[in-house]
C-alpha cells in the first residue's frame, strides 16, 4: 500500500501544529492539478524554445547584414 | 526600518509531508515575511508551490511573474495560467540537499493592494538560465483579499523532507 501522503497544519495563533493525512478529495485536487501544470509547462518551454529560435534567426541575418554580434545583440530585446 | 517584527510560527519536519499549511495568521502586522529550507525526498527536479488562502478561483494562485535576464518574460498572474506558478527550490539534488528561500508579502491585509516577492535561495541567474523571482498582484492584476493562510506544497507524488524548516514572521 502506498503512503498516504500527509500535511502539517500550523495554526498561528494558538502554535498547535497538527500531522494528519489528506484527503481523498485533497489528493484528486493534486492530482488533476499536476496534469494541467504539466501541460501547462510543456506549452511554456514549447514557446521559449520557439522565441529563442526566432531571435537567433534574426540575430543570425543581422550579422549577414554587416552587424557585429553585440550591434545585432543591441537591437533584439 | 520595522518597529515590530516577530516570528509567528515555525514548521519544522521530524517526518515526510506533502504540504505545510500556515493557518490562522494574525492580521495584527502590515506585512509578512516567510523563510525557509526545504528538502525533498524527491529524487528528480522538484518545485515548490505557494497558495495563499488555498485559493484556486483568484490571483492568488499560484501565479509567478516568469524571470529571466532578459527581464520579465512571461507573466502567470491570470486564471489560465495559474498552474504555471511554479518555484524551482530543489534541482535533482535528492534528499540530501536543501534550498534556501525567501519570501515576502508586503500589505497582506485586505484592502492594502498585495504584492508578492519571491527569492530563490538556490538558483542564480546565468545567461543561460532562468531565474526564479516573482512577484504578483500586481498595479494590473492586483490582489487585495487578506492573506490569512499559506500552503506550501510541492509537485505531486514529492514530499517535503524530514529537516525541512519554515518559518512566518510579521513585521510593521
Amino acid at each position: 500500500m502506498a503512503d498516504v501522503p500527509m500535511k502539517l497544519i500550523i495554526n498561528c495563533e494558538t502554535g498547535e501544529q497538527t500531522l494528519e493525512p489528506h484527503t481523498e478529495e485533497e489528493i484528486a485536487q493534486m492530482e488533476a492539478e499536476a496534469a494541467e501544470a504539466a501541460i501547462r509547462l510543456a506549452e511554456r518551454t514549447a514557446e521559449e524554445a520557439a522565441k529563442a529560435e526566432a531571435k537567433a534567426s534574426a540575430l543570425a541575418k543581422l550579422q549577414l547584414l554587416g552587424l557585429t554580434e553585440e550591434e545585432a545583440i543591441a537591437l533584439i530585446p | 526600518m520595522a518597529t515590530s517584527f516577530k516570528a509567528l510560527a515555525t514548521a519544522t519536519l521530524t517526518s515526510t509531508a506533502t504540504s505545510i499549511t500556515f493557518s490562522s495568521i494574525p492580521q495584527t502586522y502590515t506585512h509578512l515575511w516567510v523563510m525557509g529550507q526545504v528538502g525533498t525526498t524527491y529524487t528528480t527536479g522538484c518545485y515548490m508551490y505557494v497558495r495563499p488562502n488555498n485559493v484556486s478561483t483568484n490571483t492568488y494562485d499560484y501565479q509567478l511573474i516568469y524571470v529571466n535576464t532578459g527581464g520579465i518574460t512571461q507573466q502567470s498572474n491570470s486564471d489560465t495560467d495559474k498552474s504555471l506558478g511554479l518555484v524551482e527550490l530543489i534541482t535533482s539534488t535528492g534528499n540530501s540537499a536543501f534550498t534556501g528561500f525567501e519570501i515576502v508579502y508586503p500589505l497582506y491585509k485586505s484592502g492594502l493592494g498585495n504584492n508578492v516577492w519571491i527569492y530563490n535561495g538556490n538558483t542564480q541567474r546565468t545567461a543561460t538560465s532562468n531565474d526564479n523571482r516573482g512577484v504578483w498582484g500586481t498595479a494590473s492584476n492586483a490582489e487585495t483579499t487578506a492573506i490569512t493562510s499559506l500552503v506550501f506544497s510541492l509537485q505531486y507524488g514529492a514530499s517535503f523532507d524530514t529537516g525541512t524548516k519554515i518559518t512566518l514572521y510579521g513585521l510593521d
